[in-house]
């Protein structure tokens, strides 16, 4: 199957000022070279722990951050080289939930407002043709055309995300970014949505890029898992794989941390040392080097390759080299 | 929203009480022999004592006090010995001056301040943000009065491009018709061009030294705040939707970074009036500002409490304005 997304080599690197008067420059790699596709109809997940670049890959992909190098085919097309205004008019076809919905919706706007503008925007519909999508859409997320009527800091967290969701799917995208839709939510109220989002992925045939660094969610919810590491990927594959066989230490260490819900059954915890180094200074060779338990001498020196394992694994470490 | 107006004029009586007996005091304090002024140097001591008694200036101060309070009971403000006339008609005579003068400021302040604020934001650090700090240094620092006799001396002295800085219109230029007696206003609904380009020609410099730390202020409240705003996820969110930079700015970012800076120009107009006593003297303006300024000189009493007292009540009726101003631009406020 062809994938609707693909993006190769993609890098944002920021040059940090350090010292008196910025004098030091420093470069920090918040994505460095990472490669994935993501099939139609599909959710990509992304894992990582905090300041892995995952929130970065996600509005890189949409342009919403410059990559400072690489390329993002969506739907056969470079979207690198597109100008300003076909840019602009391809928002339409991928769009973004973000993960706090409380400061992402414009505090002093109604619901109906906030949802009308994508529209707006980016159609000259009638008044009533407007009016219907906003209320079609809101009992499509779950709402009445009474929450409308509302401002964001009336509405509850789980509602508020809901708004988040349904002003990002009024335009009938066929590419959403979830950048932690659930994070900031009640545990009662992430179920609700996770299984929102899934009926209507199937509804409206979409495809997922969801970004989380809670791996029961991502079980869950996705199709295909990437794991990243501070600004790399380590390793990519089919979700049920990826679980029940990590390649990749660090992919085995997340696995073994997620907590069992039965207090009885054995597990073992790989628990990693020290702590994720600062991305101002990331180590060399393999940036995991510093903290795997299965280092080799080549890891501080050499940088993995990525390399495809199988059909659809691919992963960047030492230890599947050849 | 009625209730709370009330209540909010209800709260303004203690600090207006305050600010009488403040005022009362202070003129009181004042050097200056008011029955002398009146008298004059050279008058004979029986008729300087005769004024004093006329005036009640031999009272002890609380009885003083107690006239007064109920004089203003009665809806007078007292009679101004140095003009000659009642204060009440005095300002109304000098009010549309002043008011024409801090109108005109507040508008060339806010002209230059918002677009440079929302620019220097938007572009933070380029070349435009280091001119608004710099100019916002510069306007919050100079002194007004030198700044005006500066201004004088470059536009009228060297290149004679203005007239001379005195009053509100050429003296060989009859006022336009009174109408609502600000000249720029009254000339153009009058449609008397001549009035209208000397009263403009007037009005340029004074209106602009006057505006310079408001448009300092200003400029760097909508930097900060816009600053402020443009880091918001809902600014992210309107970008996402597929808006152009200038469509988030405008319609997501302006409004939201306007709430605080409103609260900045409400009390902007308090300094306005108080910059207006200095500039009004040195362009020999004839508003409220060189009114009191000339009552001061005189120890002329009854205008100089007068003036305050409408200053603090004028102030604190604009302040209520702008904070009913919130409730328009934020949803969130709420008023009980």
């Amino acid at each position: 199957m062809l994938p609707i997304l693909e993006i190769k080599d993609l890098k944002k690197h920021y040059a940090a000022k350090t010292g008196l008067f910025g004098r030091m420059s420093n470069t920090v790699k918040a994505l460095d070279g990472i490669s994935l596709a993501i099939e139609k109809g599909k959710t990509f997940a992304i894992v990582g722990e905090s300041g892995s670049g995952k929130t970065t890959l996600g509005k890189t992909m949409l342009r919403l951050i410059e990559p400072t190098s690489g390329s993002i085919i969506f739907n056969g097309q470079d979207i690198m080289a597109l100008g300003t205004e076909s840019m602009r008019k391809l928002k339409t076809d991928m769009q973004i939930v973000f993960q706090d919905p409380f400061g992402s919706l414009d505090p002093r706007w109604t619901v109906r407002r906030t949802l009308e503008e994508p529209l707006r925007t980016h159609y000259s519909y009638s008044a009533e043709t407007i009016t219907k999508k906003v209320d079609e859409i809101l009992e499509v997320v779950g709402l009445t055309p009474q929450h409308a009527l509302r401002y964001p800091y009336e509405l509850s967290g789980g509602q508020r995300q809901r708004v988040g969701i349904a002003r990002a799917l009024i335009l009938e995208p066929q590419f959403v970014v979830f950048d932690e839709p659930v994070s900031a939510l009640d545990v009662s109220i992430q179920a609700q949505v996770l299984t929102l989002l899934q009926d209507l992925q199937s509804r409206l045939s979409l495809t997922y890029l969801f970004i989380s660094h809670d791996l029961s969610v991502v079980r869950y919810i996705s199709d295909h898992v990437g794991v990243m590491y501070l600004g790399k990927m380590m390793e990519t594959g089919p979700s049920e794989q990826l679980f029940s066989n990590p390649l990749h230490p660090y992919t085995e260490a997340l696995i073994s941390a997620i907590p069992q819900p039965d207090p009885d059954k054995r597990r073992e915890r790989i628990v990693l040392s020290g702590e994720v180094p600062s991305p101002r200074n990331a180590p060399s060779g393999c940036v995991f080097h510093t903290r795997c338990p299965k280092a080799m001498p080549q890891c501080s020196s050499i940088q993995p390759e990525w390399l495809q394992v199988s059909e659809n694994r691919y992963i960047a470490c030492h230890l599947y080299n050849n | 929203m009625p209730r709370y107006v009330l209540k909010r004029i209800a709260m303004m009586i203690p600090s207006v009480a305050g600010i009488i007996i403040i005022t009362f005091i202070l003129t009181r304090v004042l050097p200056g022999d008011p029955a002398l002024m009146i008298t004059g140097e050279q008058a004979l001591p029986e008729f300087v004592d005769k004024v004093r008694e006329e005036y009640g200036f031999n009272e002890p101060l609380f009885i003083q006090l107690w006239d007064y309070m109920k004089q203003l009971f009665r809806g007078d403000l007292g009679f101004a010995w140095h003009t000659g006339h009642s204060v009440a008609s005095d300002f109304a005579s000098r009010f549309p001056a002043t008011l024409e003068l801090t109108l005109a400021s507040m508008a060339i302040a806010l002209i230059v301040a918002v677009p440079l604020g929302i620019v220097a934001a938007s572009k933070q650090n380029s070349i435009v943000d280091h001119i608004s700090r710099v100019l916002s240094i510069i306007g919050t620092s100079v002194p007004i009065f030198w700044l005006g006799l500066l201004l004088i001396t470059l536009f009228y002295s060297k290149l004679g491009w203005l007239p001379a800085p005195i009053g509100r219109i050429s003296g060989n230029i009859n006022p336009p018709t009174h109408i609502t007696g600000l000249y720029i206003a009254d000339s153009l609904l009058s449609g008397d061009l001549v009035a209208l380009k000397s009263s403009l020609h007037h009005l340029l410099l004074p209106a602009i030294c006057l505006s310079m730390s408001t448009m300092a202020i200003v400029t760097k409240m909508i930097r900060a705040s816009m600053l402020e705003v443009i880091r918001q996820d809902f600014m992210r969110t309107a970008k996402a939707k597929g808006l152009s930079e200038r469509a988030v700015i405008y319609k997501h970012g302006l409004i939201n970074s306007l709430i605080p800076t409103l609260t900045v120009i409400g009390l902007q107009f308090g300094a306005l009036l108080g910059g207006a006593v200095i500039i009004e003297t040195i362009f020999v303006w004839p508003g409220i500002g060189s009114y009191v300024t000339e009552s001061i000189l005189s120890a002329d009493y009854a205008p100089i409490q007068a003036m305050t007292l409408i200053s603090a009540v004028l102030y604190g009726l604009i302040n209520l304005v702008v904070e009913l101003l919130y409730g328009v631009l934020d949803p969130r406020v709420r008023y009980e």
